[in-house]
């Protein structure tokens, strides 16, 4: 009895291995006594599949069970159910237990059995197991621990040169094919069912040592298998992420196992805050997903606790020897030091590989003489701004004086700021906000000097984070310069650069990087991390491409993320998408109702200051022209043709990425099919989102940042078509330079037109055509008013705008230094034509001050803590003059068109600051800690391999081809 | 753990076309898409739409009336260097719901100051609620003492940003104090310039005068525009309105002789309307003015046109008589006296019609066997709605009425002392470019006078040797609302 063998073989899920390994059990030359079936199934026609194939074996006992059964739980009903002929209770003999991937070579059976049956003191054996698909490859065999209890493969996808075929001894051997004594089994309490799916197998080789048998790897015996045991569990590749949190829970379950009675208790304690310092660690070192599931592991090795108790009486019942019998068969620390390092090498390796197949373009030198130029373009282009010290006008306004301030705003504006429209709580700044303030904060002594600079620099900066950008998906320089060249000077940048439309700027500065960072996204998770920001950044600075983005990320993970869905889904969107929408929330919940206008603006309104323009007709929207051209360059020589002609001057680059569809460059065909449609038709549908009133009339969202998000597209696909087009190699011959003669001159006709078209724009600094003036301080409103702010943040400034005596008057408030590039809220920009809840009172203190009545406002004067009137108009006109005939003003100032009066009884205003409610500071938390989390994984701190540049792709191909008819001469 | 196996080729083939093909189509289909205007439609049909600004219009409570008398007449006394106040007028009023106040003066002294600095009698300022229908004050003074003699009288009048005095004359024997009041809450800074009969005369000391809120100040023409015979003052306010009034006496010889306050035109025009020009042409009357030192009680026009030369034609308006039209040639700057003595005797109006805006009034004179009295009528404001006027008892008033351009109907109404009940009423019928005159009688009191047209009305006073005007002044309308975009 004691030489019988029970074959017990799991099935899980039918795959194509099933007929295999039903194949070679039937062919074993040493068969077994029985064979007891497990079908995890489900399927009725299971069985007979299993029938026809092992009907001329031994006795098949057939059990069933769920499909969610673990492996362990079917081998112990396996052995519950094992009888002898009689029907008694089989009490001896062996186990071998097999799944249904598990292909045994025909005398795998016999060679085990060979290795036990002299052998008495050896209760458990193992084959050695290679790949199915891959026959020569070895998969596993025989498993061990690290001193730390860690799991670890004593081979591991290595090529079978029989290195291993003297090992014998080993601490546990692999699921597939092993052969088990039945009384130790017994002995053993039988397979711990919570360690499923992945330790089961280790742990009983473990609990048989410390009961003082062997466990012993048999290097004859060979099985095939298909899978890992996680992978047969689960049906599928689980993946790293899954793999991880198994082998974490495992091993932490084991741990509990193991450990001393007296240790369980802090262990258990412990456990939960080391695995968070772990997901630090892992969370640092660019691994978010491991950090997620090391944490997910440790919740899993937890939640089996009720399992630890009755392991752990198990154990000390069948321990016979003490743990330091194993210490020969752990893996010394300096080889698990040895097979990391090897692991972190073939990693490198691989990533080495890949850099090696995607060559890149190089910075030097084309790519430095390119900012170099672009750096002259820009400072001729806002020549005259340069010496200012902010900017005004247009879009612009000078920024709050100092940090404090500077960054007040940027995530909730007192109430004062947005006149009380919602009462006295917070409002929900806008995002972009938070931008201004980054940037005016690179001049702290001065923050709004940061915009000058800014400014002056922008066509360099745009031109470099191009290159960058296109260096990421390019191989060439050529095309990677003609696409940060045409980029840079784009008209609807220039456009956004003469008008001062900051958000637009930002949004096209920032869309570059995007795209790189989108397309890149599935690679690391540190790119994940920076297309996150990159994303935030557009959104926050043209939030009106929300839905374009969005999409837009959604066709980018469609292309490039669908062989790992699960990676894509639930790690690079999340982290591309997550901090935008955090930064977005309070924005997003802000109170909506009120008086403020219908539509889509509250949202998707440009941060800043609006600024009206005179929409272009859809072609000319495509062509590069969110509006109509205001430069006029041709306008001059051809009238009324100005339109036509910069429409043509866009032909080239259109056709040339109209081409991209007929190359071999697929990522350039997602590209433009998704950015340029997505853009169009977000510039077209732009204009028609009201975002509030500049002057009398309402102005729609300004189309340009859409247009920036088609124009990424257009030159991005047309320069991959000329990157496909320039040949790499520089063999002789006619094809070769047609092709690089073709493409050369494709590229300096783009370039060329793209240049000419943006002149007109380009030199409205100069002509006077550019609402944006030059400031020598950074104040728009008058020195008094602005010298009392920081004592008086809270200080109401009056402004009565009078444009003439038939005119309506103008009133509004604006508080502490005046209305601010950094406290300007789109939210209070969409208050209904009547204005806010305020308007009644402002209304009747500005016709009391310029009309005579004996209506008294001194009150209501107070009740604003208006501590100034500034009337700007015609100072001798009627309505000034009865300003200055108010007992309760006093002159203050005057110069040309304006007058301000201080108020005679002059009340400091008491600071009325309002806190956050706590909701409102969990949000500023989350936003901070998504902010430092996505900050540390966006660094580029991990080891990257140097790509080759295309250049060099091209000197190598020469030197090999050279060296080739040197050879062959 | 994840199953590396790379894809077959005609995957990749297939991929490839499967992408140019998609790509393309997309492309078509989104800029296709963006050329019908579909995605701007759709925005359009969502809640919300177009707006237009909300322009308020803000109606105010108009402000209360204000009227500021004269207060006493101010004259020089021997060589004093500043003027003195005279006596205590009697002031009267028309209207309810009044509330008065007093102005501080406190460096001007009354006539006794001379023993005993006692300041002279106040200022007073007469206000009432915009929401009363109108009110009208009087201010009057006669005096028989040898210093001066005569009858002043004038209408207190509410202060204005820019006033027009044609009066007064610095020649030697005649006096003339300019005062200048603010009632106003705010400090006023007035620019004072005096034209005469060759131009505006320089005085530096009349520019940028500072009155405090609540005082008034004084000062002599003669200081302004020494010896001047035909002075038109330009008294033009900043800050705050001011009431201007110049106080004339004449001294001949040795004998007190006439005295008056001249109150002024408010804005200069191209047509103005100077009733109650009384023209004495009695033989009595004409042979005095032949003697040296009465030339001035000739009835005189006096003229200014202040910045453009201009020809005004000059229309006396003579009740029941074809008007007397002459012209006359202004130049810029220069002010012209134009003697009225060949247009018959009686109480008349003048019209004067230029092309360029235009300034004036008239000096009219009562001549009696042992004294003589003159008095200064300025253009008068045209007034097509109630108008209140207060006169005072004693002296004969007569109401010389214009109508402007079209035939207005006048009702007059005299009120009971409260002003609440009309008491009696007359109405009278004035032709287009016509005047009338109607008696009111001695007894004084409150009038309403109601016009269907516009007109310009004065009312002459004349006491025995003694002559005096009252202005009307019209009831200021309500004020329209202001439009105001607040956001």
């Amino acid at each position: 009895m004691r030489r019988q063998v029970h074959a017990v073989v799991v099935l899980r899920h039918r795959s194509d291995d099933l007929v295999p390994t039903l194949v070679g059990l039937a062919n074993q030359t040493h068969q077994p006594t029985s064979t007891t079936i497990v079908d995890l199934t489900g399927l009725a026609d299971t069985e007979d599949i299993v029938n026809e194939h092992l009907r001329d074996t031994a006795p098949i006992t057939y059990l069933r069970n769920k499909s969610t059964t673990g492996w362990s739980q079917a081998v112990n009903q396996a052995r519950d159910a094992l009888r002898q002929d009689t029907g008694e209770p089989v009490t001896a003999g062996w186990m071998w237990l097999l799944r249904d991937d598990t292909e045994p070579d025909p005398h795998a059976l016999s060679k085990l059995f060979v290795a036990v049956d002299g052998a008495p003191s050896v209760v458990i054996a193992g084959p050695k197991q290679r790949l199915s698909h891959q026959r020569t490859m070895l998969r596993e065999f025989g498993e061990t621990v690290t001193v730390w209890g860690e799991r670890q493969a004593i081979v591991d996808r290595e090529l079978d040169q029989a290195q291993y075929d003297r090992m014998s001894d080993v601490l546990a051997v692999g699921d597939a094919g092993m052969l088990v004594q039945i009384d130790v089994f017994d002995a053993l309490g039988g397979l711990d069912q919570a360690l499923d799916p992945l330790d089961a197998p280790l742990d009983l080789g473990i609990r048989a040592r410390l009961a003082g048998h062997r466990v012993l790897g048999v290097p004859q015996a060979i099985t095939y298998v298909a899978q890992s045991p996680a992978d047969w569990s689960a049906g599928k590749d689980v993946g790293s992420f899954t793999m991880y949190r198994l082998d974490r829970a495992a091993w932490l379950y084991r741990r509990f196992v193991y450990a001393p009675w007296w240790a369980l208790i802090p262990l258990i304690l412990v456990t939960l805050p080391w695995s968070i310092i772990r997901a630090i660690w892992h969370f640092v070192s660019k691994h978010p997903d491991t950090a997620v599931a090391d944490i997910a592991g440790t919740l899993g090795a937890l939640g089996k606790l009720t399992s630890v108790f009755p392991a752990k009486a198990r154990l000390t019942a069948s321990k016979k020897v003490s743990w330091s019998a194993l210490r020969p068969l752990r893996m010394a620390p300096s080889e698990r030091r040895r097979r990391r390092q090897l692991q972190k090498e073939a990693r490198f390796a691989a990533l080495e590989e890949k850099a090696r197949l995607r060559s890149r373009p190089s910075f030097w030198p084309g790519g430095l003489w390119m900012t170099l130029a672009l750096g002259v373009i820009s400072a001729l282009v806002t020549g005259p701004l340069l010496a200012a010290r902010a900017l005004g006008g247009g879009g612009l306004l000078p920024l709050s004086s100092d940090l404090e301030t500077l960054w007040s705003g940027t995530r909730w504006l007192q109430p004062d700021a947005v006149q009380g429209m919602w009462g006295q709580t917070l409002a929900a700044a806008d995002p972009g906000a938070a931008l201004i303030a980054l940037l005016g904060s690179l001049t702290w002594w001065e923050p709004s000097l940061a915009i000058v600079w800014f400014w002056g620099a922008a066509i360099a900066l745009a031109g470099l984070i191009a290159w960058w950008a296109g260096s990421q998906l390019l191989s060439q320089s050529m095309p990677t310069t003609v696409f940060a060249v045409v980029w840079a000077v784009a008209p609807t940048f220039l456009m956004a650069l003469a008008d001062g439309r900051i958000g637009a700027v930002i949004a096209h500065l920032a869309l570059p990087w995007l795209l790189a960072a989108a397309m890149t996204a599935h690679d690391s998770w540190q790119r994940a991390a920076q297309a996150g920001f990159a994303t935030a950044v557009v959104l926050a600075a043209a939030p009106v491409l929300w839905p374009a983005i969005v999409i837009g990320w959604v066709v980018v993970l469609l292309a490039t993320g669908w062989r790992s869905p699960l990676r894509t889904l639930l790690g690079t969107l999340p982290l591309a998408l997550l901090p935008t929408a955090v930064w977005w929330i309070p924005r997003f919940i802000a109170p909506t109702e009120g008086p403020l206008l219908a539509g889509l603006g509250r949202w998707l309104a440009d941060p800043g200051i609006p600024v009206a323009y005179e929409q272009s007709p859809w072609w000319l929207t495509v062509a590069g022209w969110p509006a109509m051209p205001t430069g006029g360059l041709f306008d001059g020589f051809f009238p009324g043709l100005e339109p036509l002609i910069l429409a043509g001057l866009a032909l080239p680059v259109l056709v040339l990425a109209a081409t991209v569809v007929a190359t071999t460059r697929i990522d350039g065909m997602v590209i433009a099919a998704s950015l340029i449609p997505l853009g169009a038709m977000t510039a077209v549908a732009a204009p028609a989102i009201s975002q509030g009133f500049v002057g009398d009339d309402l102005v729609g969202v300004w189309p340009g940042s859409a247009v920036s998000l088609l124009m990424l597209g257009v030159f991005m696909a047309a320069a991959m078509t000329l990157d496909d087009v320039h040949p790499v190699n520089t063999f002789p011959g006619i094809p070769h330079l047609a092709r690089k003669v073709g493409a050369w001159s494709l590229a300096l006709v783009t370039v060329f037109a793209a240049g000419f078209a943006g002149v007109g724009e380009g030199v409205r600094h100069w002509t006077g055509q550019s609402p944006i003036e030059p400031l020598s301080e950074a104040r728009l409103v008058p020195a008094l008013v602005a010298a009392d702010a920081p004592q008086f943040p809270w200080q109401g400034l009056l402004i009565l705008t009078d444009t003439g005596p038939e005119d309506p008057l103008r009133v509004s408030i604006e508080r502490g230094a005046g209305l601010r590039l950094d406290n300007a809220s789109t939210l209070y920009r969409q208050r209904v034509a009547a204005g806010g809840p305020d308007a009644d009172d402002l209304a009747f203190i500005a016709a009391a001050l310029v009309q005579p009545t004996s209506d008294d406002v001194a009150g209501l004067l107070d009740a604003y803590d208006i501590r100034f009137v500034l009337y700007r108009g015609d100072t001798e006109s009627p309505r000034a003059l009865n300003i200055s005939r108010n007992p309760a003003l006093i002159p203050a100032s005057q110069a040309e068109n304006q007058a301000l009066w201080q108020l005679v009884d002059d009340t400091a205003p008491e600071p009325s600051v309002v806190n956050r409610t706590p909701l409102q500071a969990q949000w500023d938390v989350l936003w901070w800690v998504v902010l430092g989390l996505w900050g540390v994984l966006a660094l580029p701190t991990e080891r990257r391999p140097r790509h080759q540049s295309g250049d060099d792709a091209r000197d190598e191909s020469l030197s090999r081809a050279l060296e080739e008819v040197d050879d062959e001469q | 753990m994840s199953s590396d196996r790379p894809l077959p080729s005609w995957l990749g083939i297939v991929g490839r076309v499967g992408a140019s093909t998609v790509s393309l189509a997309a492309l078509i289909a989104g800029v296709g898409v963006a050329a019908t205007g579909a995605p701007a439609d759709l925005i359009r049909n969502l809640p919300g739409g177009s707006e237009e600004l909300v322009v308020r219009d803000v109606a105010l409570t108009a402000p209360g009336r204000e009227l500021v008398c004269p207060g006493p007449l101010l004259g020089f006394i021997a060589q004093d260097a500043s003027a003195r106040g005279f006596g205590e007028p009697i002031e009267l009023l028309a209207g309810v719901e009044l509330d008065s106040s007093e102005l501080d003066s406190p460096d001007v002294f009354n006539e006794r100051g001379l023993r005993g600095e006692e300041p002279a009698s106040p200022l007073t300022v007469h206000r009432q609620p915009s929401s009363e229908p109108g009110m009208g004050a009087v201010s009057r003074q006669s005096f028989t003492s040898d210093v001066l003699r005569g009858l002043a009288t004038a209408a207190c009048l509410p202060a204005q940003f820019e006033t027009w005095i044609a009066a007064g004359s610095a020649e030697t024997g005649r006096q003339a104090v300019l005062s200048l009041a603010n009632p106003g809450d705010v400090p006023a800074t007035v620019d004072v310039t005096v034209y005469g009969s060759s131009g505006a005369l320089s005085a530096p000391a009349a520019r940028g005068i500072l009155l405090p809120p609540g005082t008034r100040r004084i000062f002599s023409l003669t200081g302004f525009a020494p010896a001047e015979i035909s002075p038109v003052i330009h008294v033009q306010a900043q800050g705050s309105a001011v009431a201007a009034a110049l106080h004339t006496s004449v001294t001949r010889g040795l004998d007190a002789d006439g005295v008056a306050i001249a109150t002024g035109q408010f804005d200069q025009a191209s047509d103005i309307f100077i009733p109650g020009v009384f023209v004495d042409g009695s033989d009595e009357a004409l042979e005095r003015r032949q003697e040296p030192g009465f030339s001035d009680l000739a009835p005189t026009l006096r003229l200014l046109a202040p910045f453009e030369d201009t020809v005004a034609q000059v229309t006396v308006l003579r009740p029941g008589q074809p008007p007397v039209v002459s012209e006359a040639r202004l130049r810029a700057g220069r002010v012209v006296d134009i003697a009225l003595d060949l247009v018959g005797s009686g109480l008349f109006s003048v019209s004067v019609s230029a092309d360029a805006p235009i300034v004036g009034g008239a000096r009219v004179a009562v001549v009696t066997e042992t004294a003589t009295d003159l008095s200064w009528v300025s253009a008068h404001p045209v007034l097509d709605e109630p108008t209140y006027m207060a006169l005072p008892f004693g002296p004969e008033a007569t109401l010389s009425v214009v109508a402007v351009d079209q035939e207005a109907e006048v009702t007059i109404s005299r009120l009971s002392p409260d002003a609440r009940r009309v008491v009696a009423q007359s109405t009278i019928r004035v032709g287009p470019g016509q005047t009338i005159n109607r008696v009111i009688g001695v007894a004084g009191g409150a009038y309403l006078i109601e016009t269907t047209a516009p007109i310009v009305a004065t009312a002459v006073l004349v006491l025995g040797a003694g002559i005096g005007h009252v202005a009307t002044a019209p009831t200021p309308p309500d004020i329209p609302p202001v439009p105001v975009i607040a956001r």
